[in-house]
């Protein structure tokens, strides 16, 4: 939005409609002379040449055009951006998504489970204004793709980068929650939560999920278990990171709804299960609902000054005007 | 102060407008005896004489202070509170080859990765983030108070994180300013480090960006004027084409011209006091302190600007003003 800064100056525009008429309309004006182009009872010469005139009248207009511009630049035009400021910050969450094979599942139609998953957690994502919000991935490993940011466009960058089996096969649970853990030990957040999205039984990891469950509870951050899928044989496809072949099969979908449950209890969270596209949509409000935090904002107008653009161009046109006159028509005064 | 003194090279414009205007006071004394005659000579003469003086004179007072207040002249300040809480402290390293020349021990992006290291020990309660730039800049590491994983990126930052080749410090400036916060009012500081060998992107046209985005940048100069052999993990020397091998050099040229465009501090890591002057600039402020004030400096462009307008007007009246019934 644009905005003048100092628009008093602007009564200054008066002048151009006054130094038009004493410059090119009043009679009376000097710095020329009259004398006769005729003789007696003879013929009026006639200048021919209209371009020339023509050249003139730009030449003129431009210079009050560059009058104008320089009087708005004298006004102090500037770009206004209107910003929401938070004056404090919300909670630190930690996103730990399953990214195992068994996540190819194609029971959350039009999309496999994978997908669906980075869909909705980039809605959570977006809604959740001042979290700082991070995201772990894990299957045989687990591994920190961001830390908890305010930078949104960067975590889901990251997030959108996330494949299959980029970590290799198997569902080390415990492994997830630990790094997930270990980066919201340092928060200054009034509190840290771990949403952790799984299809699979922990099978992998030097770390028990109930182990890692328990330091993170010692840590006070808060676990959200969301059991993600159907049970039973699905069908699943994924491009194999190793080799870059399509693999296709049917998969015995299946996880212990214990396990999870304990996970969430011994952390002060709590268990959801999504079996669709929609429920897992539900969850993530509800989790959005639960985990609110205070926001305060002001909004503020920064302004960027542009009135050196005015001003050059006012200043361009002006001396159009001069080029024009006293270099092209030799003009005397 | 001058914002941008490289416009007043404008000023040179004065040089064919007063030339114009010299050589159209002798063509317009010549024109007008031919016109008027030797009978009205002088009479137009002193007429003629007064107002193109007051014509020319004041034109090019115009163009004069026309071109200073482009410039953006400011001096005077006045206290406004600083509402700003916090630091954001983002890193940008120069990763390409020419890092690795071990001139400064252990070389030049482990020396820098290490001051980083100690800046983040020295102030622990900001939020850091990385970046890096080779062929072009990429975010390593988004803005967090995670101190564990900004330890970690900084121990691992090596070449291989950027895989295009080349040197554009452009974009990796371009691409640190947008990671910073906008949803807080923090302190925000831009701290890079390279030694000034660029192929590609010129700093100084990302130096207005910098300038305008309330960002304190601090350059590291990281590396010295010996030319010096770029390592390879296999132990040999990074070589051209004809097996020559090649050498890099500190260009402080280069980055002493980004630095006063983009107005910030440049240092000189081979320097002893270094690591503490970057350390107290940065993180020396005490930002717990309940009111802070920030400095504003006055823009004094409208000054010149209404001067050279009043020029403007007199030249134009001096031209319009009927005098001694002569013209």
């Amino acid at each position: 939005m644009w905005t003048l800064e100092s628009p008093g100056f602007l009564f200054l525009l008066f002048v151009v409609p006054v130094g038009i008429y004493f410059r090119h309309l009043y009679k009376g004006r000097g710095g020329r002379f009259t004398f006769s182009v005729a003789v007696w009872r003879g013929e009026r010469i006639e200048s021919g040449q209209r371009l020339m005139k023509l050249l003139l009248i730009i030449a003129s207009v431009s210079f009050w055009i560059g009058l104008v511009f320089l009087i708005i630049a004298l006004s102090s035009p500037a770009l206004a951006i209107r910003e929401k400021v938070f004056l404090n910050r919300g909670i630190d969450v930690m996103i730990v998504l399953d990214e195992s094979p068994s996540m190819s599942a194609q029971d959350f139609q039009p999309e496999n489970r994978f997908e669906t998953a980075k869909r909705v957690i980039t809605e959570f994502v977006q809604n959740r204004e001042n979290d700082a919000i991070g995201l772990v991935s894990f299957s045989r490993e687990a591994a920190l793709r961001s830390p908890p940011t305010f930078d949104k466009d960067a975590l889901l960058k990251r997030l959108n980068g996330l494949s299959i089996m980029s970590l290799g096969d198997g569902t080390a649970i415990g492994m997830g929650i630990a790094v997930a853990a270990l980066h919201l030990q340092n928060s200054t957040a009034h509190h840290g939560v771990i949403v952790l999205l799984t299809d699979g039984e922990n099978n992998a990891g030097e770390i028990l999920p109930e182990s890692a469950a328990e330091i993170a509870a010692t840590l006070g951050i808060r676990i959200y278990v969301i059991g993600i899928g159907t049970q039973g044989e699905v069908p699943i496809e994924f491009v194999d990171p190793e080799t870059g072949k399509v693999r296709k099969g049917m998969f015995n979908s299946k996880f212990n709804e214990l396990l999870l449950e304990e996970i969430a209890k011994s952390a002060d969270g709590r268990y959801f299960s999504a079996k669709s596209p929609g429920a897992l949509n539900a969850v993530f409000r509800t989790i959005d609902s639960i985990e609110t935090a205070e926001k305060r904002s002001k909004t503020q107008i920064r302004t960027s000054s542009r009135y050196q653009l005015f001003a050059l161009v006012g200043l361009l046109c002006v001396l159009f005007e001069f080029l024009i006159r006293k270099g092209m028509f030799r003009e005397v005064l | 102060m001058i914002e941008r003194p490289e416009l007043l090279w404008l000023l040179l414009v004065l040089l064919p407008i007063s030339l114009i205007l010299w050589r159209r006071y002798f063509t317009g004394k010549r024109d007008l005896k031919s016109v008027g005659g030797d009978w009205l000579k002088i009479e137009f003469e002193n007429v003629y004489i007064v107002k193109w003086f007051f014509h020319a004179f004041f034109f090019i007072l115009f163009v004069f202070f026309a071109i200073f207040s482009l410039a953006g002249p400011k001096w005077g300040s006045r206290p406004i509170p600083d509402e700003r809480k916090g630091q954001e402290i983002l890193f940008l390293f120069d990763i390409s080859n020419s890092m690795l020349a071990e001139d400064i021990a252990p070389s030049r992006l482990r020396r820098s990765a290490a001051l980083a290291r100690s800046l983040v020990d020295s102030a622990p309660t900001a939020r850091y983030g990385v970046a890096g730039f080779k062929g072009h800049g990429s975010l390593l590491l988004p803005i967090t108070e995670d101190l564990t994983a900004v330890q970690n990126v900084l121990e691992s930052i090596g070449p291989d994180m950027i895989s295009s080749p080349g040197t554009n410090i452009e974009l990796g400036i371009r691409a640190s300013l947008d990671s910073f916060t906008t949803i807080f009012e923090t302190h925000k500081y831009l701290v890079i480090f390279t030694d000034g060998e660029y192929q590609t992107g010129d700093p100084v046209d990302a130096a207005p960006s910098v300038k305008d985005s309330q960002v304190d940048l601090h350059v590291v100069a990281i590396g010295t004027d010996e030319p010096t052999p770029i390592p390879l993990r296999s132990g040999e020397y990074m070589t051209d084409g004809s097996g020559n091998i090649l050498t890099s050099t500190l260009r402080l040229d280069f980055l002493e011209a980004f630095t006063v465009a983009a107005g910030g501090t440049l240092y000189l890591a081979a320097n002893p006091g270094t690591r503490n002057d970057l350390i107290s600039a940065i993180s020396g402020v005490d930002f717990d302190l309940r009111w802070r004030f920030a400095y504003q400096t006055f823009d004094r462009y409208p000054l010149f600007l209404l001067i050279g307008l009043l020029c403007l007007l007199i030249s134009v009246a001096a031209r319009l003003v009927r005098w001694r019934d002569a013209f």
